[in-house]
C-alpha cells in the first residue's frame, strides 16, 4: 500500500515534535533563505517601524545594508536616529502600506511628483510624507522640500542598486488626500498638521489592493534593471496604536495583521524572486504565549527582537565570514582622528617645553 | 600683582611662543597652565562640586586641574582666567564630511547630500557644548572667567582640500554664532579673534599659521602676540569695570 504524503514529511512538519515538545526558544527551522543573502548582498530595507531592526542586526553582523542616505561622518549615533539616518536605507520615515511603497517608488523612478503640500505648527513646517523625520520639522518650506528631493532620491538609490529589498508591511488603515490622491504615511493632525474630513480620506486596505499594490511596487523596482533585486516580506508584529475601522482595536490589529500576512504569502508563493520570512509568527504565534512584548502587549522586547534576527540569519546559506561591523557607537573620542590629537599634543609639547 | 591665567587648548601655544619672545612685554602678565589636546573636550572631562565652589578636571588624559578661585588667587589677586577650548571650527572641519554632506542652501553638485539647519546645529552642539559648559561651570563657582577663540580655518589645509571654500565658511559661521550665542547668554566675556588675522573672507591669513608645514591647525607667535594683547585688553576692561571682582 502507497503511503500517504505526511508518512514521508520531515519533523518540522508535525505541530508535536516541531513544536509542542520544545522550549519556545528551541523552535527552529522557521525559514531558510530561498535565494543568496551573504555578507557582500547589497540589502536595502524599508517598511514599517519594526523595519528597522533589521537594518540594525544587519549592520551590527558586518553585512552590507545599504544605506544610500548616511549620516554625516561624526554625527553622534543617538543624534543619527534623532534626525532619522541609519534607520531605513533612505529617510523615508516609516513605510506602513504596500501602496505608500508604491507611492515612493514612483516618485523614485519619476513616474509621478509629490504633490505641493506642507504642514506647519509653531512656526515650523512638515513633511506630510514623513512628518516626524526631523524632530522639530523645518525651518522652511524650501527646506523641507530639499530634504525630501534628496530621499527620493536616495531611495531611487538604494532600490537601483540593491540586491534584496527587505520590506516590512505594516498597515492597512491608511489616509488619503481626496484632491492629490495622495497617500500620507499618518492621519494628518495626529502628530502634526490639521485634519479636514472633507479633504482626507480614510481607506482601511483589504487584501486585494494591499496584494495588488505590492505587485506593482515589485513590478515596477523590478523593471529598472535586467536582473532586478529579490524581495524579502515580512508583516510586522507589532499591534495597531489606534483604529479608526470601528472595530475594537483588538480585532482590528487581528484582521489588519491577517490581511497583510495573506497578502505577503501570495506575493512570496506567485512571484518569482519574492520570499516571506515569519517575523510576525516568531512574535505572535500561540507558543510564544507572549514572552516578547513589552508589558504594554504592543511594544516588542529585545529578546523578541534577538530572536527574529537570529532566526533570520540562521535561515542563511552557510556563508563565508561576515564582513566586519563597525565601531561601536558612543566611543566619542573616536570622532577625533588620530593625527589630530598628535598635532595637539606636539604643539602643547614643543611650546611649553621651550622648543620652536 | 593681579594676574591672568590662561588654561585650555594646544591653543595656548601660539601665545606661549609671543611671551617667550619678550616682543611685548606685557605679555609677562599671562600665566599658563594648559589641560591638554582639545579632543578630550568632547567627554565628561570636569566634575563640579557646588559645595566646594570648584570645578575639577577629571580626564586622564588631561592635568586633572582643580579650578577654584581661591587656588587661582595664589597670593597675587586673579584677575582674569581665559580658556582656550574648542569652540571654533577647526575638528568640525576636520572631522566631518563636508565634501559630501553640505548646508542644504548650499547644494551645488548632485553628489552632495544637503543637511538641514537643525541637523548642522546638532553636530555643532555635541562639538561645543561639553567646552561651554565647563566655561559656565567656572563662572557658576565664582571664578571671574572669559572665554579665548581659536583661529579660524586656514584655507590651504589639506584636510579641507575636497571641501568648497563657502561650506567651510558657512560652518564657521555657524559655530561661531552659537558659540557666541551660549556664553553671552551666560554673562562669560568672549576674546574674539583679532581682526588683523582675519582675511577679507573671514579665514585666518596664511602669515599667521604655525612654523611647522604640516601643522595647519594652530597659530604661530604673530598670531599668539595679538590674542595675548586681545586677552590683556579684555582684562583690563573687566578689571576696570569690576575691580573688587
Amino acid at each position: 500500500m502507497a503511503q500517504n504524503p505526511y508518512q514521508t514529511l520531515d519533523p518540522k512538519s508535525f505541530w508535536s515534535p516541531a513544536v509542542a515538545q520544545r522550549n519556545l526558544f528551541d523552535i527552529d527551522d522557521l525559514w531558510s533563505a530561498p535565494f543568496e543573502i551573504t555578507p557582500k548582498t547589497r540589502i536595502a530595507t524599508y517598511g514599517s517601524c519594526f523595519a528597522q531592526h533589521f537594518s540594525r542586526a544587519l549592520v551590527a553582523r558586518g553585512y552590507s545594508w545599504l544605506n544610500a542616505e548616511p549620516a554625516p561622518r561624526g554625527l553622534y549615533p543617538e543624534n543619527a536616529k534623532i534626525f532619522n539616518y541609519g534607520v531605513f536605507s533612505a529617510r523615508t520615515g516609516n513605510i506602513y502600506t504596500t501602496s505608500l511603497f508604491k507611492q515612493w517608488t514612483s516618485w523614485a523612478l519619476g513616474q509621478s511628483s509629490p504633490p505641493d503640500i506642507a504642514w506647519e505648527k509653531s512656526g515650523r513646517i512638515y513633511d506630510p510624507f514623513r512628518p516626524a523625520i526631523e524632530p522639530n520639522g523645518f525651518s522652511s518650506i524650501d527646506e523641507m522640500q530639499a530634504s525630501r528631493a534628496q530621499a527620493i532620491k536616495s531611495f531611487r538609490k538604494s532600490i537601483i542598486k540593491s540586491d534584496v529589498v527587505v520590506f516590512t508591511l505594516g498597515l492597512t488603515e491608511s489616509w488619503w488626500d481626496k484632491t492629490t490622491g495622495a497617500e500620507f504615511p499618518m492621519c494628518p493632525g495626529t502628530v502634526v498638521g490639521d485634519f479636514d474630513p472633507l479633504e482626507h480620506l480614510f481607506v482601511n486596505q483589504d487584501y486585494d489592493f494591499v496584494l495588488q499594490n505590492l505587485k506593482e511596487v515589485i513590478a515596477m523596482i523590478s523593471a529598472t534593471r535586467a536582473k532586478g533585486p529579490s524581495f524579502l516580506l515580512t508583516v510586522s508584529p507589532v499591534p495597531l496604536t489606534a483604529t479608526n475601522s470601528g472595530d475594537h482595536v483588538l480585532v482590528a490589529t487581528m484582521s489588519s495583521k491577517s490581511v497583510l500576512r495573506a497578502a505577503a504569502g501570495q506575493a512570496a508563493r506567485t512571484i518569482e524572486a519574492v520570499s516571506y520570512f515569519p517575523s510576525y509568527e516568531i512574535i505572535n504565534a500561540p507558543p510564544y504565549r507572549a514572552t516578547f512584548f513589552e508589558p504594554n502587549m504592543r511594544s516588542v522586547n529585545l529578546n523578541g527582537v534577538n530572536h527574529v534576527m537570529k532566526t533570520f540569519f540562521a535561515g542563511l546559506q552557510p556563508q563565508e565570514a561576515p564582513l566586519a561591523g563597525p565601531p561601536a557607537p558612543g566611543l566619542q573620542e573616536a570622532t577625533t582622528s588620530f593625527g589630530e590629537d598628535l598635532a595637539c599634543e606636539e604643539e602643547l609639547l614643543s611650546a611649553f617645553s621651550g622648543r620652536p | 600683582m593681579s594676574r591672568i591665567v590662561l588654561t585650555g587648548d594646544s591653543h595656548l601655544g601660539a601665545i606661549k611662543r609671543a611671551q617667550d619672545s619678550g616682543d611685548d612685554p606685557r605679555l609677562a602678565d599671562i600665566d599658563f597652565l594648559p589641560l591638554g589636546v582639545g579632543s578630550v573636550s568632547l567627554t565628561d572631562f570636569f566634575q563640579v562640586d557646588q559645595a566646594a565652589r570648584n570645578v575639577k578636571v577629571t580626564h586622564k588624559k588631561w592635568n586633572n586641574v582643580t579650578f577654584s578661585q581661591q587656588m587661582l588667587n595664589n597670593n597675587e589677586g586673579l584677575k582674569l582666567l581665559v580658556l582656550s577650548l574648542p569652540i571654533n571650527s577647526t575638528r568640525l572641519l576636520r572631522e566631518h564630511s563636508w565634501h559630501r554632506h553640505v548646508p542644504w542652501r548650499l547644494k551645488k553638485h548632485d553628489r552632495e547630500i544637503p543637511l538641514s539647519d537643525a541637523v548642522i546645529r546638532t553636530i555643532i552642539e555635541q562639538d561645543c557644548t561639553k567646552s561651554i559648559e565647563f566655561a559656565k561651570a567656572l563662572h557658576m563657582v565664582g571664578i571671574k572667567v572669559a572665554v579665548m577663540e581659536g583661529p579660524r580655518f586656514f584655507t590651504d589645509a589639506p584636510h579641507l582640500a575636497r571641501k568648497r571654500v563657502e561650506v567651510c565658511a558657512d560652518i564657521e559661521q555657524r559655530c561661531r554664532e552659537f558659540a557666541h550665542a551660549q556664553i553671552q547668554n551666560a554673562n562669560i566675556p568672549l576674546i574674539k579673534q583679532p581682526a588683523k588675522t582675519i582675511d577679507p573672507a573671514g579665514n585666518t591669513k596664511a602669515e599667521f599659521r604655525h612654523i611647522a608645514p604640516k601643522d595647519f591647525t594652530h597659530g604661530n607667535a604673530a598670531y599668539g602676540q595679538l590674542a595675548g594683547a586681545a586677552i590683556l585688553d579684555v582684562a583690563s576692561k573687566i578689571n576696570e569695570s569690576s575691580p573688587g571682582l
